[in-house]
């Protein structure tokens, strides 16, 4: 609108402000936009609440907010305000930083926030071209274009140095760098899921099976760890400035990064990446973004087990109609030979039409509420139709059965399973990367 | 402590050289503001809602205000309208409305 010629006066929760006028002004906007703050929380105040905002103070400002409001849209602008300019770029990046001592530059990688935290291992020359051979691709090769900012196959192989990495997972990561799917974000602090199919899980030695979600393969461990330290170098994914997740999550420490089981697959329960399209013979990572996991935390019992991952996926927002169901072999094979569901679709049918929740426990969600209540607006189904509902009517929120996945995975000593609220992004050929 | 200066700054430390992991960043072209108003007396100011939170995020907020314009400006008159689509998405229609028939517009809410 300021573009059209139609003074604008946004209003954002006091929180942003360091975001806004420092990353989002000069790497997206480019205008000193004339924000006005408010007291958060915001979205899912009461109308009492929002009263109390409007008639309150800017609490940046410590003005009254209507009084800065005006101000925006009738002030003068500034001598900066009028400016059209080239920006100047930023700083130029030497390909090598200045020598120091291990400690120090172990310091170093923390203050700049390029790593999680933990010790790295220093991306010598000599390491980052060992890690190099594990592809045949040129270290200049441009693998993928994120927040603006080009990231060459040579970047992911310091990330994969950093990370611990050896060569061989180098094609691994750098399909997983290729998916775009290298920046944390949002207030409510997404996670993400990585899932890898094909011979390459054998090669570099990956586990499907007993303990393959935790900390007791290389190879998981490592490749997980480094989608976290390209989040944070390549997807200049950091605190205050583009990352602003209010909690975090523990999963973005290894991004739940394991391999399917398929040697373990029920006949006819094709693995992700043929479900995605691929050959068996393909090898493919499968990126997810989501929030949690909750977990059926014993065996399956007489109570029938497809009622019983039903059940608690009622707890789930619906959103998106999106869940992964991640299951142990002994589960699958049960949902196959006991409750008879012959494919993975027939379970994600199943659960599509059997899932119900109250129309408030839909709309009570955030996220939902933000996401869908516009289209609820529009006239667009089901969500018209479920806006007006009253509040206790069941609604099957999980309408597209194809939204809705299952992983195997684990060591067969336990019927158990995973339900998570983890959307499939994006599945990328690993083999494109070798 | 003396001691741990003394050793950082030791020349018998070996010194590593190490690739550097960040990318350049190229900022975006800036771009200047709209001209101001005089005055919002008698002038159409429309209140978005850019749809996060639902109905009670900006649209509850906005009607707040739009109650406040009444009580304190009747002069001043506002539209408030939703912004249709997901919070992010485009809405060219609505900006084209409020270029033809308004004068200003107060958006709401970023989160």
């Amino acid at each position: 609108m300021e573009q059209m010629g139609i003074p604008t006066a946004p209003m954002v929760g006091d929180i942003f402000q360091n975001y806004l006028m420092t990353y989002d002004m000069v790497y997206n906007t480019g205008m000193p936009l004339r924000f006005t703050y408010l007291p958060m929380p915001i979205a899912g105040m009461p109308p009492e609440v929002h009263k109390a905002y409007i008639e309150g103070n800017d609490p940046i400002t410590n003005k009254p907010v209507m009084t800065e409001i005006i101000k925006a849209l009738t002030k003068p602008l500034t001598a900066s305000e009028q400016m059209t300019a080239t920006a100047p770029q930023a700083a130029p990046q030497p390909r090598l930083l200045d020598p120091d001592t291990e400690e120090n530059l172990q310091q170093l990688f923390i203050k700049k926030d390029w790593t999680d935290g933990l010790p790295i291992v220093l991306p010598t020359e000599a390491r980052v071209a060992a890690m190099l051979e594990g592809t045949r691709h040129k270290p200049d090769e441009a693998v993928v274009t994120v927040r603006g900012r080009s990231v060459t196959v040579e970047k992911v192989a310091v990330c994969s140095v950093m990370a611990g990495a050896k060569a061989e997972y180098l094609p691994v990561i750098l399909a997983i760098a290729a998916s775009g799917q290298i920046t944390f974000g949002s207030t409510t602090s997404m996670a993400k899921m990585v899932v890898v199919n094909g011979p390459i899980r054998k090669e570099i030695d990956m586990n499907s099976g007993m303990g393959a979600l935790g900390p007791f393969n290389q190879a998981n461990a490592v490749i997980g760890r480094t989608l976290t330290i390209m989040c944070k170098a390549l997807g200049n994914s950091h605190l205050g400035g583009s990352y602003v997740g209010s909690l975090g999550s523990t999963l973005q420490y290894n991004n739940m990064c394991f391999a399917e089981n398929e040697e373990r697959l029920p006949q006819g329960w094709n693995s992700v990446s043929v479900q995605m399209g691929f050959k068996p013979a393909d090898s493919v990572v499968t990126l997810f973004n989501g929030w949690s996991y909750i977990s059926s935390v014993g065996e399956m019992s007489a109570y029938p087990a497809h009622m019983w991952i039903r059940d608690y996926m009622r707890a789930l927002s619906g959103f998106g109609s999106i869940a992964t169901l991640i299951i142990d072999p002994l589960g699958a094979k049960h949902l196959k030979e006991v409750e008879g569901f012959s494919t993975k679709e027939m379970l994600h049918q199943w659960l599509s039409e059997n899932v119900e929740i109250p129309a408030r426990q839909y709309w009570g969600n955030g996220v939902v509420a933000t996401f869908n209540l516009p289209l609820a607006h529009q006239g667009l189904e089901p969500y018209s139709t479920w806006q007006q509902m009253p509040p206790d009517m069941l609604i099957k929120p999980f309408n597209n059965p194809k939204n809705i996945n299952t992983v195997v995975v684990g060591g067969g000593t336990q019927t158990i399973w995973f339900i998570t609220d983890m959307r499939l992004v994006k599945s990328v050929s690993v083999d494109a990367w070798r | 402590m003396a001691l741990k200066q003394d050793r950082l700054s030791s020349k018998n430390l070996k010194l590593f050289t190490v690739l550097n992991p960040e990318i350049q960043d190229k900022a975006v072209e800036l771009s200047p503001l709209a001209p101001r108003l005089d005055t919002l007396n008698g002038k159409t100011v429309y209140l978005v809602d850019v749809g996060f939170g639902g109905d009670t995020g900006g649209y509850s907020l906005l009607t707040e205000m739009q109650k406040w314009f009444s009580e304190h400006h009747p002069e001043v008159n506002t539209v408030l309208r939703r912004k249709l689509g997901p919070f992010g998405a485009d809405a060219p229609d609505l900006w084209k409305e409020i270029k033809a028939k308004g004068d200003a517009m107060i958006m709401a809410v970023g989160h």
